[in-house]
């Protein structure tokens, strides 16, 4: 069975920097995969470039088949689906539309309810914030609400860029185990984090990623302690 | 919690309730008194139509165009030539100018949305001025300086609408058809599309929006506006010249969008009728008047940058932080 993400060579520059050098991975069906580096290392690079939001070389195989030359939006229809960092939510809209914008690429209604249905068991809270604004939300809810948002488009691959960032401990590990959950359902998961012990919880494999390339795969036995994990934030 | 449905409802607030028997009132007052009156207030809703359509693309998607009069010319001379030189049926003649209009938006915009902010801007302005000089040069085809006269009010077969009351009523409702179509086309999917756009490219992108299409299709919708109104600005007055859809136009539709509130559905109409009095208000100023109009402009953009769409919610908010209550 073909994986259901195999990144072959990817690389991106802004301009003459080169962000990211020939980067490979793969993550196998229902895997939940950690890339984990120190800040400016090309880990949103790399997301950005799976996804296409900037121009890159190299082959991007999704399920087997080769997505690279698809555009972005493409691509979410195919089911790959990203949690910016940042959360990229639309700020002035209500939480409910930010929803609705979720399933965009749901045509039916009853899909659509179904789906909604199934974000607010994972997330009772964004029911109860339905028609406040997604700016006026709390951090951890505005997260909360990033996932539930890419969960509408139904993914087959859910790629996360940081999503602890900016949240209190509890509340970030609150959002990733949630994700676990989503995992043990099946979802293939490729997380990207900056907070290590955290995201090894979770993940069987991970990358760490240092001045733009893959430094090192780990698995899952092979993470004994995140402290031997220092050396590669150490540059 | 009782569990809700997704979609949207809607309810009339007093706001929208005492908006609407103010605007009753004031044609009322128009359709009685006539005169000069009805000229003004049939200003006021061709421009209307317009804004309508510009806000498409520059307030639920967030785009800059400075060249939609590019369109408004389209739609004017097209009715102008076809009316007055061919001797076309206006009722034909409008939905015709419409589709040229939109096709040449689609052929335009296509290479040109490719362009972002400032760019885009500068491209559109240029879109703008080209209509402008085509608009003088081509003498053959629009009467050049001199202006196209003689188009015949609307009207089907032989019955036309002679008086300017008559044709007051007709441009209202079709402003209000326009208002209704932009309600309907802002809540839907496309809608929610082109304000996912505003808020955020990428993010939009990335959940499946096909960015370029909807701009280009905001474009067109916007242009298709720009069209209705030229042309019904050619039928109202019967004359046209390529002063009428100049630059004056770009700024006039720009100061109606910020001040009656750009991205809501009523702010653009409540802009458009209070910017077509204010010529009433600055006439002592003569030659001054655009320079007026861009101070006004100046300190809605610096004051009130969602225009007075967003009085309400400020009323309210400051109405909740004086009794205490939660905003």
């Amino acid at each position: 069975m073909p994986a259901l993400l195999e990144v072959r060579d990817l690389s991106a520059s802004y301009g003459r920097v080169a962000a990211l050098k020939p980067t490979s991975l793969t993550v196998a069906e229902g895997e939940l995969v950690t890339v984990l580096g120190p800040n400016g290392a090309g880990k949103t690079t790399l997301l950005r470039a799976i996804t296409r939001l900037v121009s890159a070389k190299g082959t991007v195989l999704f399920k087997g088949d080769d997505v690279s030359r698809l555009a972005t939006h493409a691509l979410a229809a195919r089911g790959i689906i990203m949690v910016q960092e940042g959360r990229g939510l639309f700020a002035q809209m209500s939480v409910r539309e930010n929803l609705v914008l979720g399933g965009y690429t749901l045509r039916a209604g009853d899909a659509l309810e179904q789906r909604l249905a199934e974000v607010f068991t994972l997330f009772p809270r964004l029911k109860e914030r339905l028609d406040q604004v997604a700016g006026s939300l709390s951090g951890g809810e505005q997260q909360m609400l990033a996932v539930g948002r890419a969960l509408m488009a139904g993914p087959k691959l859910l790629m996360l860029d940081e999503p602890s960032l900016g949240l209190a401990p509890r509340v970030a590990a609150d959002i990733l185990e949630t994700l676990g959950e989503l995992n043990r359902r099946g979802l293939g998961i490729l997380l990207v984090e900056q907070k290590a012990p955290l995201a090894l919880k979770l993940a069987r494999r991970a990358y760490v990623i240092t001045l733009g390339r893959i430094a090192v795969e780990l698995k899952a036995g092979e993470i004994k302690s995140h402290h031997d994990l220092a050396q590669y934030y150490l540059h | 919690m009782t569990s809700r449905s997704i979609t949207f409802t809607r309810r009339f607030s007093p706001v929208e309730i005492g908006g609407a028997l103010a605007g009753l009132a004031l044609l009322a007052f128009v359709l009685v008194h006539g005169g000069y009156f009805v000229t003004v207030i049939g200003f006021a809703a061709i421009y209307g139509i317009f804004c309508t359509g510009l806000n498409f693309f520059m307030g639920y998607t967030g785009q800059a165009s400075f060249g939609q009069n590019a369109f408004a010319a389209l739609g004017g001379y097209g009715t102008a030539i076809l009316c007055a030189g061919q001797g076309w049926q206006p009722i034909l003649a409008l939905p015709v100018t419409m589709v040229i209009s939109g096709a040449i938006a689609l052929i335009v915009g296509y290479p040109t949305l490719r362009l972002r902010g400032h760019y885009l801007a500068m491209a559109t302005f240029a879109l703008g001025l080209i209509t402008y000089e085509l608009s003088i040069e081509w003498i053959d085809l629009t009467q050049g300086y001199m202006g196209y006269a003689g188009i015949p009010p609307l009207g089907i077969g032989r019955y036309e609408l002679g008086s300017d009351r008559e044709q007051l009523v007709v441009l209202v409702i079709v402003l209000l058809l326009g208002v209704w179509i932009a309600q309907r086309l802002k809540d839907s999917r496309f809608g929610r599309a082109l304000r996912a756009i505003a808020g955020s490219e990428a993010a939009a992108n990335a959940l499946g929006i096909d960015i370029a299409r909807y701009k280009l299709a905001a474009f067109v919708v916007a242009a298709v506006y720009a069209s209705v109104a030229g042309s019904l600005f050619a039928h109202f007055i019967g004359f046209i010249s390529p002063e009428v859809f100049g630059l004056s136009m770009v700024t006039l539709s720009f100061t109606m969008l910020y001040l009656g509130g750009i991205g809501t559905i009523w702010g653009p109409i409540v802009g458009a009728v209070i910017v077509s009095m204010l010529p009433e208000a600055f006439r002592g100023l003569k030659e001054l008047q655009d320079i007026a109009y861009a101070g006004v402009l100046i300190l809605i953009l610096i004051f009130f940058p969602r225009g007075l769409a967003a009085l309400p919610g400020m009323i309210a908010q400051w109405r909740g932080a004086k009794t205490g209550a939660a905003p």
